[in-house]
């Protein structure tokens, strides 16, 4: 059962315009990529200069989170907003059978994107260089990570308020970027730093950023993040009522 | 009016008569404004829209707090120059000021020009505004005059209080309305540059889809990820000695573009300028900008020419 | 005249004759003692001060019932509040054995067509009353989706996207969706939306097919010909209150206070008219084209007694017909009290 509604979701995910703009906006780093890499500037301070601006500044903050912002707002989508869920609804389906098969939808259709397309940037850009390889897998993993935790909340967001993408939106840029900056508790609260503390772990090894989590932390955190979202997301769907009709 | 009605029978094979009363309804004989008077009520219609007038107050906050924000420098910077009197010098000049209100202007659009746009396409209430004295085309021309206006606005307010300030915060007013004059056509044109430019490309993404949420994640990609493109750029090439084309990368961000603009406008180059980008003859920029105008509104032309209604 | 004072107001009680409990139906009679399989009892729906839904307490059985009111009235709600998707304000909302909110379990035994619209438009009909079939656990989903499909006589169209449907189309394959594992119970909100005549009777004549088998149908609608034409049993609900239940027939009997028409034709009208007025249970007589028009307090004394009164005077009776044993009567009486 949890396939078939997959299946159905994906369908309603993926053949839509929308796949493909995000596709355009994930191949950036990948054309980044390519420029540095004909470029070949050869110090490794520009290949730090380059790795810290694309793979954190670009992809972990701006791409990464936009692509599951979408994929995760879009997995229930307007079916909550106009009441079509229903048709959903209205079989001896367990609700956290649906949240999980919506979920693992979105958070698929985001990491294949974002992650493949730091993979592929990473791979193109870093190829050769001491530190390279490691680096790559690093930050593929910690935007896959990252991808995973962002669908999960944007899915539980999506059923808790009409506005999610907005919401999400604000979530993303004030709160994890300007408040962030300003509030040093709020690194804990962040998924960008579980994103880039598990990227650390996984190879980076600090060599880009500094000050991210430790690595037991940003798991953890991330792990706590995610299953309470899908939590939350499962309760608001036992306890869908129809919205009033006018 | 009553009428003559046609007599009717019944299936019986009597006659049935009927009138029609005169309830008092009247034509409109006067004057009809035309195709002018649409546009023009359209136009303030749009302009009040982008302030979320005429609607609650939850749609007034984003407009009206991003307006705020970006006179909140201003403000202080008088409020300075007043108290210390020149102890601190020229705390905040107009030129840099779009780089410090740049961000505002960009949530601003991103707001609003899917509230302009993004209603009437959900609602399908086009065939509405198509079928008045309006030309398919005036419709998507009005909205993008009152964003224009509404961004010209929220830009110009802050520049002018820093003018009066320095003219009236000064001993001398005439001689420092005299000193300042010069920078008032620089504002002006610098402004208006920056309105015209995000405005239209704001509606031109905006226009693509009815869904407002998706129009304002559209435009903030637009805005932000082009600018973080033209830093890796410019960065890439930077540490590549000999590039002359890192020069080249702010032309890939609007906003750069726009900055670039108003420091040759302004004929001074911008402070925190972080990425030296501004190495390139001015108007080179005013090209690329007017260029990025031309192509955004030929975009939401088309859209709007083509879109079912 | 003296006129039992009847309960035609107000909900009825839930220790009543419940309407279409296996009398209806006439198909399975050992289920007269069976619990209702839809129970409401004293129900009511609050949104903020607006009472949507007050005090409602009714039972069904096998049969088809429909749920009659204008718009606004609450049959959308109570639809909702019985398939699950609105917790009740108050009071107790049972179906198949149990309460419905917050109980999967329960869409074994329902099926359910929402009056909403849209519904994955990229699937095929076939598709769609798979993808129900599936999600129902059913092990064979291809055969019961196609019988589904041939039921509602979308067997044609099925393989084409229902996004390319007519609204009548789109209709008939949710109700094939909520068919494919073959409920016992039948929810349908305002289920001839859409329809042509032609696609509307044979909806119609399904339906009281799936009653027919022994199966409880509950449609709403706010059209009396299509109430008058299917339900065996209506309830008619009139801002948010139970207005009456059961025959509509019956119900027009029980509205005592207010006077029943009969058109009468007859060989020698005036004369009638004449006697009748001599009459007692009838208290009003109008001479209209070849007819008479006659208003009489009371029906089943009026009844007894125009073959009496007629042959008195010599007269023949070609027609006595009641005039305004209509639902719209019926239902307009009850909006207007």
């Amino acid at each position: 059962m949890i396939a078939e509604i997959a299946r159905v979701t994906a369908r309603q995910l993926l053949g839509r315009r929308r796949t493909i703009l995000l596709a355009l906006l994930a191949a950036i780093p990948v054309l980044l990529a390519a420029i540095f890499r004909l470029a070949n500037p050869g110090s490794s301070r520009a290949l730090e200069g380059f790795t810290e601006s694309v793979f954190v500044a670009l992809v972990v903050t701006l791409l990464m989170p936009l692509v599951a912002l979408v994929f995760g707002t879009a997995a229930f989508g307007a079916e909550i907003e106009d009441g079509t869920v229903i048709y959903l609804l209205a079989k001896p389906v367990p609700r956290w059978a649906v949240v999980l098969a919506k979920w693992v939808v979105a958070a698929v259709a985001a990491v294949t994107l974002s992650a493949g397309a730091t993979l592929a940037a990473g791979l193109l850009s870093l190829a050769g260089t001491p530190a390279g390889l490691e680096i790559s897998i690093g930050y593929t993993a910690g935007v896959a990570a990252g991808a995973v935790v962002y669908a999960a909340v944007f899915v539980a967001l999506s059923l808790v308020t009409g506005r999610a993408l907005i919401a999400g939106l604000v979530y993303v840029l004030v709160w994890e970027g300007a408040l962030a900056s300003l509030f040093e508790g709020i690194r804990f609260l962040s998924i960008r730093q579980y994103a880039l503390g598990i990227a650390d772990a996984t190879g980076v090894g600090g060599r880009i950023t500094s000050d991210t989590l430790e690595p037991a932390t940003a798991v953890l955190l991330a792990a706590v993040a995610t299953v309470v979202a899908l939590v939350v997301a499962v309760r608001r769907l036992r306890a869908f009522e129809i919205p009033q009709a006018d | 009016m009553t009428g003559q009605v046609p007599e009717r029978t019944t299936a019986a094979g009597e006659a049935a008569r009927g009138s029609i009363y005169d309830l008092g309804y009247q034509h409109y004989e006067g004057h009809r404004l035309g195709r002018s008077g649409a546009f023009l009520a359209l136009y303030a219609d749009s302009l009040r829209a982008c302030f979320g007038l005429g609607r609650p107050g939850r749609a007034k906050i984003v407009p009206i707090g991003l307006a705020a924000l970006a006179l909140l420098p201003a403000v202080i910077a008088v409020a300075i120059e007043a108290v210390a009197r020149g102890a601190i010098p020229d705390p905040i000049r107009y030129d840099n000021y779009f780089s410090t209100i740049v961000q505002f202007l960009v949530l601003f659009v991103a707001g609003q020009a899917p509230e302009l746009l993004g209603r009437d396409q959900r609602y399908h209430v086009l065939p509405l505004y198509f079928s008045r004295a309006l030309d398919r085309l005036d419709y998507p021309a009005a909205k993008l005059a009152a964003l224009v206006t509404a961004l010209l606005i929220v830009s110009l307010l802050p520049q002018a209080a820093i003018l009066l300030g320095k003219i009236l915060g000064g001993v001398d007013p005439v001689a420092a309305a005299a000193d300042n004059l010069p920078a008032v056509p620089p504002i002006i044109l610098s402004s208006l540059a920056a309105a015209v430019v995000m405005a239209a490309l704001a509606l031109a993404v905006a226009g693509f889809t009815p869904r407002r949420a998706y129009a304002t994640a559209g435009i903030f990609a637009l805005f932000y990820i082009s600018l973080a493109v033209a830093a890796v750029v410019s960065e890439t090439a930077r540490e590549v000695a000999s590039a002359p084309w890192g020069d080249y990368a702010p032309l890939l961000a609007p906003t750069a573009t726009l900055e670039g603009l108003t420091a040759w406008l302004f004929d001074s180059p911008p402070s925190g300028d972080e990425f030296g980008m501004f190495a390139l003859p001015g108007p080179l920029y005013l090209a690329v900008a007017a260029g990025l105008a031309v192509v955004a509104v030929g975009l939401l032309a088309w859209r709007y020419r083509r879109i079912p209604a | 005249m003296p006129a039992p004072p009847a309960p035609a107001a107000g909900p009825v009680p839930a220790d009543a004759p419940l309407p279409g409990n296996g009398a209806a139906a006439g198909s399975a009679p050992g289920r007269v003692a069976a619990a209702p399989a839809i129970e409401l009892r004293s129900v009511s729906r609050w949104y903020g001060n607006v009472v949507a839904v007050n005090d409602v307490s009714f039972g069904l059985g096998p049969g088809v019932t429909g749920l009659l009111g204008p718009n606004g009235a609450g049959k959308s709600t109570l639809l909702h509040m019985m398939s699950g998707f609105l917790r009740p304000s108050a009071g107790e909302v049972l179906v198949a054995g149990g309460r419905a909110w917050r109980r999967p379990a329960l869409y074994r035994e329902v099926g359910l067509v929402p009056e909403r619209e849209a519904v994955y438009p990229f699937l095929t009909g076939f598709e769609f009353a798979r993808f129900n079939a599936r999600l129902q656990g059913l092990r064979d989903a291809d055969r019961a989706a196609g019988r589904a499909m041939d039921m509602v006589d979308l067997g044609e169209a099925q393989h084409r996207p229902i996004g390319t449907y007519s609204k009548g189309m789109r209709q008939r394959a949710k109700v094939a969706g909520a068919l494919v594992h073959d409920p016992p119970i039948l929810l349908l909100d305002e289920p001839f939306n859409g329809m042509d005549p032609r696609q509307r009777l044979a909806m119609m004549e399904l339906l009281r097919q799936m009653a027919a088998e022994g199966r409880t149908v509950l449609f709403s609608s706010h059209i009396l010909e299509e109430v008058e034409r299917l339900a065996e049993q209506v309830l008619v609900i009139v801002a948010g209150r139970l207005a009456a239940s059961g025959d509509f027939r019956a119900i027009r009997k029980l509205m005592t206070d207010r006077p029943h028409t009969f058109t009468v034709e007859s060989s020698d009208d005036r004369r009638l008219a004449a006697a009748l007025l001599g009459e007692p249970a009838v208290f009003g007589v109008e001479v209209s084209g070849g007819s008479l028009l006659v208003r009489s307090a009371d029906f089943s004394a009026f009844s007894r007694a125009i073959a009496g009164v007629a042959r008195a005077a010599d007269i023949r009776l070609f027609e006595v017909l009641p005039t305004d044993e209509s639902l719209e009567s019926v239902f307009s009486y009850l909006v207007e009290r």
